[in-house]
Protein backbone atom coordinates (compact mmCIF):
# COMPACT_ATOMS: atom_id res chain seq x y z
CA UNK A 1 0.00 0.00 0.00
CA UNK A 2 2.73 2.48 0.92
CA UNK A 3 4.49 1.24 -2.10
CA UNK A 4 2.07 2.52 -4.03
CA UNK A 5 0.98 5.67 -2.82
CA UNK A 6 4.86 6.52 -3.35
CA UNK A 7 4.71 5.33 -6.83
CA UNK A 8 1.68 7.69 -7.05
CA UNK A 9 3.05 10.66 -4.99
CA UNK A 10 6.73 10.12 -7.55
CA UNK A 11 4.71 10.56 -10.19
CA UNK A 12 2.36 13.58 -9.18
CA UNK A 13 5.61 14.99 -8.59
CA UNK A 14 7.55 14.40 -11.75
CA UNK A 15 4.94 14.38 -14.28
CA UNK A 16 4.98 18.13 -14.41
CA UNK A 17 8.79 18.46 -14.08
CA UNK A 18 8.87 16.11 -17.43
CA UNK A 19 6.48 18.11 -18.88
CA UNK A 20 7.74 21.05 -18.23
CA UNK A 21 11.41 19.94 -19.40
CA UNK A 22 9.57 19.30 -23.00
CA UNK A 23 8.41 22.71 -23.36
CA UNK A 24 11.20 24.34 -21.35
CA UNK A 25 13.49 25.19 -24.66
CA UNK A 26 10.69 26.84 -26.49
CA UNK A 27 9.10 28.85 -23.70
CA UNK A 28 12.42 30.38 -22.85
CA UNK A 29 12.92 31.78 -25.87
CA UNK A 30 9.37 32.95 -26.20
CA UNK A 31 9.74 34.66 -22.05
CA UNK A 32 13.22 35.91 -23.77
CA UNK A 33 11.33 37.65 -26.99
CA UNK A 34 8.19 38.58 -25.18
CA UNK A 35 10.41 41.59 -23.79
CA UNK A 36 11.38 43.10 -27.00
CA UNK A 37 9.79 46.22 -28.71
CA UNK A 38 7.55 45.48 -31.45
CA UNK A 39 6.84 42.20 -29.81
CA UNK A 40 3.37 40.82 -28.72
CA UNK A 41 2.89 37.68 -26.69
CA UNK A 42 -0.35 36.21 -25.58
CA UNK A 43 -0.63 33.45 -23.13
CA UNK A 44 -4.08 31.58 -22.80
CA UNK A 45 -5.65 28.56 -20.83
CA UNK A 46 -7.39 25.77 -22.78
CA UNK A 47 -10.50 27.11 -20.63
CA UNK A 48 -10.80 30.26 -23.14
CA UNK A 49 -10.65 27.86 -26.19
CA UNK A 50 -12.82 25.70 -27.95
CA UNK A 51 -13.52 23.23 -30.88
CA UNK A 52 -15.58 24.53 -33.78
CA UNK A 53 -18.87 23.40 -34.67
CA UNK A 54 -19.09 21.93 -31.15
CA UNK A 55 -20.76 22.41 -27.76
CA UNK A 56 -18.63 23.15 -24.53
CA UNK A 57 -20.36 19.72 -22.98
CA UNK A 58 -19.42 17.42 -25.52
CA UNK A 59 -17.45 14.97 -24.25
CA UNK A 60 -15.18 14.53 -27.13
CA UNK A 61 -14.23 18.78 -26.86
CA UNK A 62 -13.67 18.34 -23.23
CA UNK A 63 -11.58 14.88 -24.30
CA UNK A 64 -9.41 17.33 -26.72
CA UNK A 65 -9.50 20.48 -24.49
CA UNK A 66 -8.27 18.51 -21.62
CA UNK A 67 -5.30 17.46 -23.44
CA UNK A 68 -4.16 21.12 -24.19
CA UNK A 69 -2.01 22.62 -21.24
CA UNK A 70 -1.35 26.40 -22.73
CA UNK A 71 -1.65 28.06 -25.67
CA UNK A 72 0.91 30.88 -26.45
CA UNK A 73 1.35 33.06 -29.29
CA UNK A 74 4.52 35.13 -30.42
CA UNK A 75 4.08 37.91 -33.02
CA UNK A 76 6.93 39.88 -33.55
CA UNK A 77 6.49 42.60 -36.35
CA UNK A 78 8.38 43.73 -39.20
CA UNK A 79 9.64 46.84 -37.38
CA UNK A 80 11.06 44.76 -34.77
CA UNK A 81 14.74 45.42 -35.21
CA UNK A 82 17.88 45.36 -32.35
CA UNK A 83 21.17 45.91 -32.86
CA UNK A 84 20.47 46.92 -36.41
CA UNK A 85 19.35 43.09 -36.82
CA UNK A 86 15.31 42.31 -37.55
CA UNK A 87 14.69 40.62 -34.75
CA UNK A 88 12.08 37.86 -36.76
CA UNK A 89 15.81 36.66 -38.18
CA UNK A 90 17.45 36.14 -34.68
CA UNK A 91 14.25 34.49 -33.00
CA UNK A 92 14.08 32.46 -36.72
CA UNK A 93 17.71 31.59 -36.24
CA UNK A 94 16.88 30.14 -32.82
CA UNK A 95 14.24 28.40 -33.53
CA UNK A 96 16.37 27.10 -36.45
CA UNK A 97 18.65 25.26 -34.06
CA UNK A 98 16.06 23.92 -31.79
CA UNK A 99 14.46 22.73 -34.71
CA UNK A 100 16.93 20.99 -35.97
CA UNK A 101 17.74 19.17 -32.88
CA UNK A 102 16.22 15.97 -31.48
CA UNK A 103 13.32 17.70 -29.88
CA UNK A 104 11.31 18.49 -32.73
CA UNK A 105 9.79 17.06 -36.17
CA UNK A 106 8.67 18.91 -39.10
CA UNK A 107 5.47 18.05 -39.71
CA UNK A 108 4.72 20.43 -42.67
CA UNK A 109 5.72 23.13 -44.58
CA UNK A 110 4.08 25.15 -47.48
CA UNK A 111 5.29 28.61 -49.30
CA UNK A 112 2.34 30.37 -50.80
CA UNK A 113 4.67 33.45 -52.58
CA UNK A 114 5.56 35.34 -49.52
CA UNK A 115 3.47 33.61 -46.88
CA UNK A 116 5.19 30.69 -45.40
CA UNK A 117 3.57 28.49 -42.98
CA UNK A 118 5.52 25.56 -41.36
CA UNK A 119 4.34 23.15 -38.06
CA UNK A 120 6.34 21.42 -35.69
CA UNK A 121 5.98 18.92 -33.30
CA UNK A 122 8.19 17.84 -30.42
CA UNK A 123 8.59 13.64 -30.73
CA UNK A 124 7.70 12.64 -27.67
CA UNK A 125 4.34 13.45 -25.85
CA UNK A 126 3.18 15.21 -24.08
CA UNK A 127 4.98 18.35 -25.78
CA UNK A 128 4.37 21.27 -28.36
CA UNK A 129 2.54 21.57 -31.77
CA UNK A 130 4.10 24.63 -32.75
CA UNK A 131 2.80 26.37 -36.16
CA UNK A 132 5.26 29.16 -37.20
CA UNK A 133 3.61 31.62 -39.74
CA UNK A 134 5.39 34.36 -41.98
CA UNK A 135 4.07 37.20 -43.80
CA UNK A 136 5.55 40.22 -45.23
CA UNK A 137 4.46 42.03 -42.26
CA UNK A 138 4.90 39.66 -39.02
CA UNK A 139 5.86 36.37 -38.32
CA UNK A 140 4.05 34.45 -35.30
CA UNK A 141 4.82 31.76 -33.31
CA UNK A 142 1.42 29.68 -32.12
CA UNK A 143 2.57 26.92 -29.66
CA UNK A 144 0.32 24.44 -28.13
CA UNK A 145 1.37 22.59 -25.11
CA UNK A 146 0.15 19.35 -23.59
CA UNK A 147 -0.55 15.90 -24.93
CA UNK A 148 -0.44 16.86 -28.12
CA UNK A 149 -1.70 13.41 -29.98
CA UNK A 150 -2.90 12.89 -33.77
CA UNK A 151 -6.69 14.64 -32.14
CA UNK A 152 -5.07 17.43 -30.84
CA UNK A 153 -2.65 17.97 -34.45
CA UNK A 154 -6.05 17.26 -36.76
CA UNK A 155 -8.03 19.75 -34.78
CA UNK A 156 -5.40 22.07 -35.07
CA UNK A 157 -4.82 21.51 -38.65
CA UNK A 158 -8.26 21.45 -39.75
CA UNK A 159 -8.55 25.10 -38.10
CA UNK A 160 -11.16 23.73 -35.21
CA UNK A 161 -9.63 25.58 -32.32
CA UNK A 162 -10.74 28.94 -31.73
CA UNK A 163 -10.31 31.48 -28.87
CA UNK A 164 -14.34 31.77 -27.14
CA UNK B 1 -9.02 -4.77 48.10
CA UNK B 2 -11.95 -3.59 49.12
CA UNK B 3 -14.36 -6.79 50.05
CA UNK B 4 -17.31 -4.56 48.28
CA UNK B 5 -14.92 -3.95 45.09
CA UNK B 6 -14.22 -7.73 45.06
CA UNK B 7 -18.34 -8.92 45.18
CA UNK B 8 -18.58 -6.51 42.74
CA UNK B 9 -15.89 -7.71 40.11
CA UNK B 10 -17.46 -11.40 40.84
CA UNK B 11 -20.88 -10.02 39.99
CA UNK B 12 -19.99 -8.75 36.83
CA UNK B 13 -17.51 -12.11 35.85
CA UNK B 14 -21.09 -14.33 36.93
CA UNK B 15 -22.71 -11.73 34.20
CA UNK B 16 -20.09 -12.22 31.63
CA UNK B 17 -19.76 -15.63 31.50
CA UNK B 18 -23.28 -15.57 31.28
CA UNK B 19 -23.09 -12.90 28.48
CA UNK B 20 -25.28 -10.55 30.35
CA UNK B 21 -22.67 -8.01 31.12
CA UNK B 22 -23.18 -4.38 29.26
CA UNK B 23 -20.25 -2.75 27.16
CA UNK B 24 -19.90 -0.39 30.32
CA UNK B 25 -19.60 -3.60 32.11
CA UNK B 26 -17.06 -5.03 30.35
CA UNK B 27 -15.23 -1.60 29.89
CA UNK B 28 -15.01 -1.53 33.86
CA UNK B 29 -13.50 -5.44 34.14
CA UNK B 30 -10.90 -4.44 31.89
CA UNK B 31 -10.26 -1.48 33.89
CA UNK B 32 -9.97 -3.65 36.77
CA UNK B 33 -7.80 -5.76 35.40
CA UNK B 34 -5.17 -3.40 34.08
CA UNK B 35 -4.22 -2.70 37.81
CA UNK B 36 -3.74 -4.71 40.65
CA UNK B 37 -6.32 -7.52 40.62
CA UNK B 38 -7.26 -10.07 43.75
CA UNK B 39 -5.69 -13.49 44.11
CA UNK B 40 -8.92 -15.15 43.14
CA UNK B 41 -8.91 -13.29 40.14
CA UNK B 42 -5.57 -13.88 38.67
CA UNK B 43 -6.68 -16.59 36.38
CA UNK B 44 -8.90 -13.97 34.52
CA UNK B 45 -6.21 -11.61 34.37
CA UNK B 46 -4.71 -12.56 30.65
CA UNK B 47 -7.89 -12.92 29.43
CA UNK B 48 -9.38 -9.16 29.90
CA UNK B 49 -5.49 -7.82 29.28
CA UNK B 50 -5.27 -9.27 25.93
CA UNK B 51 -8.45 -7.89 25.06
CA UNK B 52 -6.96 -4.20 26.40
CA UNK B 53 -3.88 -5.20 24.28
CA UNK B 54 -5.99 -5.75 21.49
CA UNK B 55 -7.90 -2.73 21.91
CA UNK B 56 -4.53 -0.60 22.31
CA UNK B 57 -3.11 -2.14 18.88
CA UNK B 58 -6.42 -0.78 17.32
CA UNK B 59 -6.33 2.33 18.58
CA UNK B 60 -2.14 2.77 18.07
CA UNK B 61 -3.38 1.55 13.86
CA UNK B 62 -5.72 4.77 13.78
CA UNK B 63 -3.30 6.99 15.84
CA UNK B 64 -1.15 5.78 12.67
CA UNK B 65 -3.53 6.13 10.28
CA UNK B 66 -4.37 9.80 11.15
CA UNK B 67 -0.68 10.41 10.77
CA UNK B 68 -0.70 9.11 7.28
CA UNK B 69 -3.59 11.84 6.46
CA UNK B 70 -1.39 14.19 7.53
CA UNK B 71 1.69 12.82 5.78
CA UNK B 72 -0.67 12.97 2.52
CA UNK B 73 -1.89 16.58 2.80
CA UNK B 74 1.79 17.75 3.58
CA UNK B 75 2.74 15.78 0.44
CA UNK B 76 0.01 17.11 -1.84
CA UNK B 77 1.04 21.35 -0.25
CA UNK B 78 4.18 20.48 -1.28
CA UNK B 79 3.61 19.08 -4.66
CA UNK B 80 1.43 22.42 -4.61
CA UNK B 81 3.94 24.57 -4.02
CA UNK B 82 6.53 22.73 -6.36
CA UNK B 83 4.27 23.54 -9.33
CA UNK B 84 3.81 27.30 -8.56
CA UNK B 85 7.64 27.44 -7.57
CA UNK B 86 8.42 25.70 -10.18
CA UNK B 87 5.83 27.48 -12.98
CA UNK B 88 5.45 30.97 -11.82
CA UNK B 89 3.77 32.53 -14.51
CA UNK B 90 2.19 29.54 -16.02
CA UNK B 91 -1.28 29.78 -13.75
CA UNK B 92 -1.86 32.87 -15.80
CA UNK B 93 -5.22 32.02 -17.28
CA UNK B 94 -4.63 35.02 -19.86
CA UNK B 95 -1.47 37.09 -20.18
CA UNK B 96 -0.75 40.00 -22.78
CA UNK B 97 2.45 41.21 -23.19
CA UNK B 98 3.67 44.59 -25.57
CA UNK B 99 6.65 45.83 -25.79
CA UNK B 100 7.75 43.67 -22.56
CA UNK B 101 4.92 45.77 -21.15
CA UNK B 102 1.90 43.54 -19.29
CA UNK B 103 -0.63 44.77 -20.54
CA UNK B 104 -3.67 44.29 -18.16
CA UNK B 105 -6.89 44.01 -21.05
CA UNK B 106 -8.86 41.01 -21.48
CA UNK B 107 -10.88 42.22 -24.38
CA UNK B 108 -7.62 43.51 -26.38
CA UNK B 109 -5.95 39.47 -25.30
CA UNK B 110 -9.09 38.07 -26.56
CA UNK B 111 -9.25 40.18 -29.76
CA UNK B 112 -5.41 39.69 -30.52
CA UNK B 113 -5.61 35.93 -29.77
CA UNK B 114 -8.76 35.63 -31.92
CA UNK B 115 -6.86 37.47 -34.66
CA UNK B 116 -3.60 35.57 -34.35
CA UNK B 117 -5.67 31.98 -35.05
CA UNK B 118 -7.93 33.08 -37.63
CA UNK B 119 -4.84 34.18 -39.51
CA UNK B 120 -3.43 30.72 -39.07
CA UNK B 121 -6.75 28.75 -39.74
CA UNK B 122 -6.87 31.45 -42.84
CA UNK B 123 -3.65 30.66 -43.82
CA UNK B 124 -4.20 26.70 -43.12
CA UNK B 125 -7.49 26.82 -45.22
CA UNK B 126 -5.48 28.98 -47.98
CA UNK B 127 -2.87 25.95 -48.16
CA UNK B 128 -5.59 23.55 -48.10
CA UNK B 129 -7.27 24.82 -51.16
CA UNK B 130 -4.10 25.06 -53.13
CA UNK B 131 -2.92 21.34 -52.28
CA UNK B 132 -4.48 18.20 -51.13
CA UNK B 133 -1.70 18.11 -48.89
CA UNK B 134 -3.19 19.17 -45.36
CA UNK B 135 -6.00 16.68 -46.43
CA UNK B 136 -3.51 13.86 -47.04
CA UNK B 137 -1.48 14.93 -43.58
CA UNK B 138 -4.67 14.62 -41.92
CA UNK B 139 -5.52 11.33 -43.15
CA UNK B 140 -2.06 9.79 -42.50
CA UNK B 141 -2.64 11.73 -38.92
CA UNK B 142 -5.64 9.33 -38.79
CA UNK B 143 -4.18 6.62 -40.17
CA UNK B 144 -1.08 6.76 -38.66
CA UNK B 145 -0.49 6.94 -34.63
CA UNK B 146 3.24 7.24 -33.71
CA UNK B 147 4.26 10.69 -34.59
CA UNK B 148 7.39 9.93 -36.03
CA UNK B 149 6.27 8.24 -38.89
CA UNK B 150 4.94 11.19 -40.58
CA UNK B 151 8.57 12.67 -39.79
CA UNK B 152 9.25 9.84 -41.87
CA UNK B 153 6.95 9.82 -44.96
CA UNK B 154 7.13 13.66 -45.52
CA UNK B 155 10.34 14.58 -45.64
CA UNK B 156 11.17 18.04 -46.30
CA UNK B 157 12.37 16.98 -49.86
CA UNK B 158 9.32 15.78 -50.93
CA UNK B 159 7.80 18.67 -49.76
CA UNK B 160 9.40 21.02 -51.42
CA UNK B 161 9.33 19.37 -54.48
CA UNK B 162 5.59 19.15 -54.68
CA UNK B 163 5.14 22.71 -54.13
CA UNK B 164 7.77 24.53 -56.33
Amino acid sequence: MMKRILILVLSAILLPVWVWGQSKQINEILDRYEKKRNVESILISPSLLQIAGSSSVDASTKDLLSKITELRILNVKQGAVEGGVPVRVTLKGELEKLFTGELFTRVVRVQDGSELLEMYVTKNNPGVLLFLTTTPNEMSIISIFGNIDKSVINAAMSGEIKIK
Amino acid sequence: METIEIKRVQELLDRYFDAQTTLGEEKMLREYFKGEVSQEFLVYKPLFNCYSEEIERIEGVKVKRRDFRWISVAAAAALALFTFVLMPDRGDSLRLVIDGVNVKNRELAISKADNQINQLNSMLGKFKQGSAQLDNMNRMGTALSPLESLGKVLTQNREENRLN
